[in-house]
């Protein structure tokens, strides 16, 4: 059962920002999963994208993974930050833009 | 059936400390399992009080 758990922390491990969602980046399947990719293309920084759609074992694993009941997850360096609501948050406080790394250009 | 989009504010001395994730996770236990269930749709933000905000 440990399985899912360790696929996520090697996802979140190799990737510096990391979106756990429904759908994709072009085919977005909830407007919460939409949100977080929109704010992360406004921050125009680089991010890998999981479609939970197509994995049921992530689906439920990334809930255990971050205690967390819902998609989309935003993790930044391994990190889980929160869903939409706190990613829009901390985007328009500008604390995302400096979470990220895009504050330095 | 449609699902209903709902949102809420809430405010807690209880907040106070914590990251925006616990808070949030406070909420979800005190919703007792219904986040993710059949309120899949909440959009929830919290904060410890502030001077102003009573």
């Amino acid at each position: 059962m440990t399985d899912a758990r360790e696929r996520i922390a090697e996802i979140v491990g190799k990737t510096d920002v990391v979106l756990f969602m429904k759908g994709t980046t072009l085919f977005p399947q909830c407007g919460f999963s939409s949100r977080a990719v929109a704010i992360l293309d406004h921050l125009g920084v680089p991010f890998e994208t999981v479609d939970v759609l197509q994995d049921p074992e992530i689906r439920q694993g990334i809930k255990d993974y971050s205690d967390w009941p819902t998609v989309p997850q935003l993790y930044v360096k391994g990190q889980f930050v929160g869903g939409s609501d706190i990613m829009m948050e901390m985007f328009e406080s500008g604390e995302l833009k400096q979470l990220v790394g895009q504050d330095a250009e | 059936m449609k699902s209903r989009d709902y949102s809420a504010r809430v405010v807690s001395a209880s907040f106070a400390g914590l990251d925006r994730v616990r808070q949030h996770q406070r909420v979800y236990a005190a919703l007792g399992g219904r986040m993710g269930n059949e309120l899949h749709a909440l959009q929830l933000t919290t904060a410890a009080p502030s001077g102003d905000d009573q």
